[in-house]
C-alpha cells in the first residue's frame, strides 16, 4: 500500500476534467462571496453590537462584554473570505 | 492536503454525473464536492441506483462512507441511514448491493476513486482500523470537550479519531436557536456537509441542506447561528483547536502568527524545544512506533 501507482489515460482524463470543473466552482464561489460583501458588512456591524451587549463567546457558556475601544478598526484592504 | 477553499457550495445546485472511472460497476452517480489536485483524493455525494451490485473488493485509498438515505447490503448485513464506514486502504469488503437505492457521502482520502475486485485484502492492509457503526442508533450525542468549546447546543458524535494526527470524523448537530458570537479558525483543514438543516456563518451566509465546505487552516469563520437546527457530517485533518477571537478583518498570515504566539504562551517548553536548533525532532513515523 502507499506505493505510487501509474494512472491510466482514462483516469488522468477524468481527473483533469474534474479539476477544471472544480476551478469553475471556485471562481463562482468567489464571485458570489464578493456580491455578499455589502450584506456581510452589515452583519459585521451587528456582530460588533452584540459582543458589546450580549458578549463575546469565550468558552462554552462563558461570555465577555467587549469594550468599545476593543472593537477592531476596518483596515483599508479588501476583506477576503475565500482563499 | 491540496484542496482549494470550497465554501459555501450546495450539491442541490448541480446534477449527478455517471461514474465512469475504470473498475466501478454501473449504477453509481456522483457530485464532486472537493478534489485534491495533487493526489485525486476527494469527497463526493454518491447515488447508488436501485439494483446496484458491487463485487467484493478494495481500494488503494482509505475510504469513508456515510449512508444518508436508503440502504445497502454489505455481505449479509443490511446497513441503513447513519451507518458510517472507515475502510482502510487495501481492506476488502464483501459484495455490496442495494435494492431500493442509496444516497451516501463518500470520501477517498489518499488517491482518486479506485476499485479492485478481490476476495482478499491487499498485502499490507490494516484490517484492525476498519470501522463500521450506525451513528444514528448506536452512538450518543456528546457535549464537546474541546477547550475552548463551542457554545452550548452544538453536540458531537465522534465516528473516528486518528491517534497519530488527531484528525477526526464526526456527526454534529446544532439545536434550534443555536448561536455562537465569536470568530473561529483552526490549525487544521475542516470539512462539513449538511445532511439536514440550515446554518448561518457571517462570512458565507446560509448553508442549507446539501451545503458543503472544505476549509483550509487559519480561515476565519463565525459567528454562527441556526434557527431550526442542523444535522451534519464533519472531518478535520488534524487536531481541532478553536482559536476564538472577534476581529473579522484578520488575514491567514495574521491568524497563523496569532496561533504560534498562543502556542508560545500556553506551551512555552514545547514551543522553545520546537524552535530550538541543533536537535533531532521526532518524525511522525517515529511517534507512531
Amino acid at each position: 500500500m502507499g506505493k505510487k501507482r501509474k494512472l491510466s489515460p482514462a483516469v488522468r482524463a477524468w481527473l483533469k476534467r474534474e479539476l477544471r470543473e472544480q476551478q469553475e466552482r471556485y471562481k463562482k464561489i468567489v464571485k458570489e462571496m464578493e456580491a455578499l460583501a455589502p450584506q456581510r458588512e452589515k452583519w459585521i456591524q451587528e456582530f460588533f453590537q452584540r459582543i458589546q451587549t450580549r458578549g463575546f463567546c469565550v468558552h462554552a457558556d462563558i461570555r465577555r462584554r467587549i469594550k468599545p475601544e476593543e472593537i477592531p478598526k476596518r483596515p483599508k484592504r479588501k476583506l477576503r473570505v475565500v482563499y | 492536503m491540496a484542496r482549494p477553499h470550497i465554501e459555501p457550495f450546495c450539491d442541490r445546485d448541480v446534477p449527478f454525473k455517471k461514474m465512469t472511472l475504470p473498475g466501478f460497476p454501473s449504477g453509481m452517480h456522483y457530485k464532486m464536492l472537493s478534489l485534491d489536485k495533487d493526489t485525486g483524493a476527494c469527497t463526493m455525494t454518491v447515488q447508488f441506483d436501485a439494483g446496484y451490485r458491487q463485487p467484493p473488493g478494495f481500494s488503494y485509498s482509505d475510504i469513508e462512507l456515510l449512508i444518508m438515505e436508503g440502504g445497502r447490503r454489505v455481505g449479509d448485513e443490511m446497513c441503513g441511514p447513519g451507518t458510517y464506514f472507515f475502510i482502510p486502504a487495501g481492506v476488502a469488503l464483501p459484495a455490496v448491493s442495494t435494492e431500493a437505492g442509496c444516497l451516501a457521502l463518500l470520501m477517498y482520502n489518499q488517491t482518486e476513486p479506485n476499485f479492485v475486485e478481490s476476495d482478499e485484502d491487499c498485502d499490507g492492509a490494516d484490517r484492525s482500523q476498519l470501522i463500521q457503526v450506525n451513528a444514528y442508533d448506536d452512538l450518543s450525542w456528546q457535549v464537546p470537550t474541546l477547550m475552548p468549546a463551542t457554545a452550548p447546543g452544538c453536540l458531537l458524535k465522534i465516528l473516528r479519531w486518528d491517534e497519530v494526527t488527531g484528525a477526526m470524523s464526526f456527526l454534529y448537530c446544532m439545536v434550534p436557536g443555536f448561536w455562537q458570537d465569536n470568530i473561529s479558525f483552526h490549525d487544521c483543514a475542516e470539512e462539513a456537509y449538511h445532511i439536514w438543516g440550515t446554518s448561518w456563518i457571517m462570512q458565507f451566509g446560509d448553508l442549507p441542506t446539501g451545503g458543503y465546505f472544505w476549509r483550509p487552516p487559519y480561515i476565519n469563520h463565525g459567528p454562527f447561528a441556526s434557527d431550526h437546527g442542523i444535522l451534519a457530517f464533519g472531518r478535520t485533518d488534524g487536531e481541532l483547536y478553536n482559536h476564538f477571537h472577534f476581529n473579522p478583518y484578520t488575514t491567514l498570515k495574521e491568524n497563523r502568527e496569532w496561533a504560534a504566539e498562543k502556542l508560545k504562551q500556553r506551551k512555552p517548553a514545547l514551543f522553545k524545544w520546537i524552535v530550538a536548533h541543533e536537535h533531532n525532532h521526532l518524525t511522525g513515523s517515529e511517534l507512531k512506533k
